[in-house]
């Protein structure tokens, strides 16, 4: 009777064998990017200098009294309203909105305040409540200026004055001459574009910036990204081993990110100017008399030093150049 | 009668021999045409039966396949996509409202996570194979590296630092270039696994009704022939017989029609789950949209563009929220559905509001447009619109399930009904013929 039990058992236990597991699907291990990277970037061509760009139109003498413009000037329609400013994307220390409270701040930002401060005059403290600022993407900014409705006063984006664009705007002296130079992490030993041979090295899509990282000796491999904030992701998820840009944008990124650095020599200097719509040439003047009375009485060193010594050291405020009338 | 000898000597009353003879000689001799016919019959009847018990219980499993596995797993391809369009909303609308997330968003994120997890994790123990497999396997790789890279995107906006713009949006970015579509893409596989399973519960089985039928007509045959051949008009066993076989054949009918109307009903149920669900979805990425414009200043203008794209499907004669109105035929489902298309109709005219202050400077206003600080903005629209199409989705689906419970009823104990039905009939056959047979020998 045991053995039978035992046989019965058997044949029950070789009926119920257990079910074998599923197949462990393939799967790839994910590497997430942001929208928009091109690896490797296409590279723009080098622009022309040929007409010295660098040259703005000179100051009709000495500044006048805060919120006391010449009458029927641009400056003076403008002060029956709020000064309208175009911005361009989230540019740490240099034109960004505070979280927090929702207020830009920044070099930039301290620039256009001025600016401000010079055609409405008043209470220096609020002179914020009279500036409307817009952002705009980057293909937005020429035609904000230029439209007839509603139309841009002036353009603080860290815009290089360029001749393609000479021929559509003007532009103020240089507000600031900057450096194109390269954002790493301090471990790892990157000292210049020649350490980067075979290395990834980011820029803005379509940007110039892209140019002197393709033409390097050492055959870094440029990639391109839809802003400077993508590139600092990038590099900070090990996809990219440097950021290239204008230094004065380079310290924001390194400002938000103490495990990188800025280091190597300039690789190109681009004077970066406020841009004007061509027809108010009496505003570029104004505005010239504005940047060069902060770079003589030294507001432009202290708001340099307040925003952007830290990372990318002081600096001299560019010299004023005009053109011969 | 004419077989039955008397044995004097026995002693035994002759009856007793008379009725055993005719069953001992039955087997003995070959059957005759009439017990040939009896025995074509039964079998008619128990093979019919036999066809019928299993076209139920077929179609049983099927329903409960429906019920019990297409509909959960259904449901859960749904939750995880839903889940996920919302986590992804919620995330870049928390983001925009400042530094710290208000803890109603964070929640929401939070259980949106959760759902979606739970979901994935439902989907994957129904033993799913080749790209529903390979669906669940890419959102499940990828949900945890999305839920880091919001949480740093969180914890630098904490910090002011603008950088968190670029994580939020590379995030976004996973959500919608991976998982979403993959999540499309399982809902779409449990969708057609569902329909196919609906359509073999509901598809009548004509060989089961016609079995039955063919053994009904069998029997009216005999009993023509058999009044033909006898002076009696009714066979009480035929009589029975055929009752019993037109029973189950009826009940087969009427059970079948039933089961074939409920899952027609729930088959308008999944429609309507669909249809309701594609608008809540593409609204939850409209959203995601919307905070992603103002979140991405300076280069918000892709994300605008995505606004209006997503617009442009829920709008117009062809849209998803047309869709979705001509699927609400329910009482309680239309008037939820109107009121989600009318809340879309508010959030995009609140939504030309909050354009306009952001290109026109106003950018703090246009974020409290936004966020729901302010009752002509985009949160409380939006939220209706999610909200009530919600509501109408677990009504669909609350339809489907009744109706495929009924369905599924209304096939109970089926097989028994008709296999012991046409076994009596089968049984009766035998009580009909025996008399007639006796008769012949």
């Amino acid at each position: 009777m045991r053995w039978m039990a035992l046989v019965a058992l058997l044949a029950v236990a070789g009926c119920a064998a257990p079910e074998a597991a599923p197949p462990r699907p393939r799967f790839s291990v994910p590497t997430p990017a942001p929208i928009g990277v091109s690896d490797p970037a296409p590279i723009p061509a080098d622009r022309e200098n040929d007409c010295q760009s660098e040259l703005s139109f000179r100051p009709d003498g000495p500044l006048p009294p805060p919120g006391a413009p010449p009458a029927g000037s641009t400056m003076a329609e403008i002060g029956k309203r709020d000064l309208v400013v175009g911005v361009g994307s989230n540019a740490f220390l240099l034109g960004y909105r505070d979280s927090r409270d929702g207020r830009m701040r920044g070099f930039e930002t301290a620039i256009v305040e001025e600016v401000a401060y010079a055609i409405f005059g008043g209470d220096r403290a609020r002179i914020a409540d009279r500036i409307q600022y817009r952002s705009l993407n980057a293909d937005e900014r020429i035609p904000a200026l230029l439209r007839e409705e509603n139309p841009v006063d002036i353009i603080l984006a860290g815009m290089t004055m360029t001749c393609d664009r000479w021929e559509k705007v003007a532009f103020s002296t240089a507000y600031y001459s900057s450096r194109q130079r390269l954002l790493v992490h301090r471990g790892s030993g990157v000292q210049s574009i020649d350490d980067l041979g075979g290395k990834k090295v980011c820029a803005s899509n379509a940007s110039t910036n892209l140019r002197p990282i393709a033409v390097a000796k050492s055959n870094p491999v440029p990639v391109g990204a839809a802003n400077t904030g993508d590139c600092l992701l990038l590099l900070q998820q090990g996809q990219v081993d440097a950021v290239s840009t204008g230094d004065i944008i380079l310290a924001g990124l390194a400002a938000q990110d103490p495990s990188t650095h800025i280091v190597g020599p300039s690789l190109r200097s681009d004077p970066t100017g406020i841009a004007i719509a061509p027809n108010r040439v009496d505003l570029v003047r104004f505005v010239n008399a504005v940047l060069e009375k902060m770079m003589a009485d030294g507001t432009w060193t202290g708001l340099q030093r307040e925003w952007l010594a830290k990372h990318i050291g002081e600096a001299e405020p560019p010299t004023p150049r005009y053109r011969s009338e | 009668m004419a077989l039955t000898t008397r044995d004097v000597r026995s002693g035994k009353p002759p009856i007793a021999r008379s009725r055993l003879i005719p069953l001992r000689l039955a087997f003995r001799r070959p059957p005759g045409p009439m017990t040939a016919l009896a025995a074509v019959l039964a079998l008619l009847c128990l093979v019919s039966g036999l066809v019928g018990a299993l076209d139920v219980q077929h179609r049983r499993a099927a329903l409960d396949d429906v019920l019990l596995r297409g509909g959960p797993l259904t449901g859960a391809a749904l939750e995880s996509y839903q889940s996920i369009s919302d986590a992804n909303a919620t995330a870049a609308g928390a983001f925009l409202a400042g530094d710290v997330d208000p803890p109603q968003l964070r929640d929401r994120y939070r259980t949106n996570i959760a759902e979606a997890s739970a979901a994935l994790g439902t989907a994957a123990s129904g033993a799913p194979d080749g790209e529903s497999a390979e669906a669940i396997t890419r959102i499940t790789t990828h949900l945890p590296v999305y839920t880091g890279i919001i949480e740093t995107a969180r914890t630098l906006n904490r910090q002011g630092l603008p950088q968190g713009a670029s994580y939020l949006r590379e995030a976004s970015a996973l959500a919608h270039t991976i998982m979403l579509p993959a999540a499309e893409e399982l809902l779409r596989q449990e969708n057609a696994r569902l329909a196919a399973a609906q359509d073999e519960a509901a598809a009548v089985d004509w060989v089961a009704l016609g079995a039955g039928l063919l053994a009904l007509a069998a029997l009216i045959a005999a009993q023509v022939h058999l009044a033909r051949g006898t002076r009696r008009i009714f066979n009480r066993g035929l009589l029975a017989t055929t009752a019993c076989v037109l029973a189950a054949v009826t009940w087969l009918a009427v059970a079948s029609i039933s089961a074939v109307a409920h899952s027609a009903t729930a088959r308008e149920g999944t429609a309507q789950v669909e249809a309701f669900a594609n608008a809540r979805v593409m609204a939850l990425q409209a959203r995601a949209d919307e905070s992603l414009s103002l979140v991405s200043r300076g280069s918000g203008r892709p994300y605008e563009l995505a606004f209006a794209d997503k617009a442009g499907k829920l709008n117009g004669d062809q849209g998803l929220f047309a869709v979705a109105e001509n699927a609400a035929t329910g009482d309680r489902t239309r008037p939820a559905v109107d009121q989600a298309v009318q809340a879309w109709r508010q959030w995009q005219d609140n939504h030309r509001d909050l354009r306009g202050a952001d290109d026109s400077g106003d950018y703090n206003l246009a974020v409290r447009l936004a966020t729901g600080a302010d009752p002509k903005g985009t949160a409380e629209p939006s939220t209706v619109v999610d909200q009530e199409l919600a509501t109408a989705i677990g009504l669909a689906t609350e339809r489907f399930e009744a109706e495929s419970r009924l369905a599924r009823d209304a096939m109970a104990n089926g097989e028994l009904v008709v296999g012991v039905l046409m076994g009596l009939a089968a049984l009766a056959v035998g009580f009909g013929y025996a008399p007639r047979i006796r008769e012949f020998r």
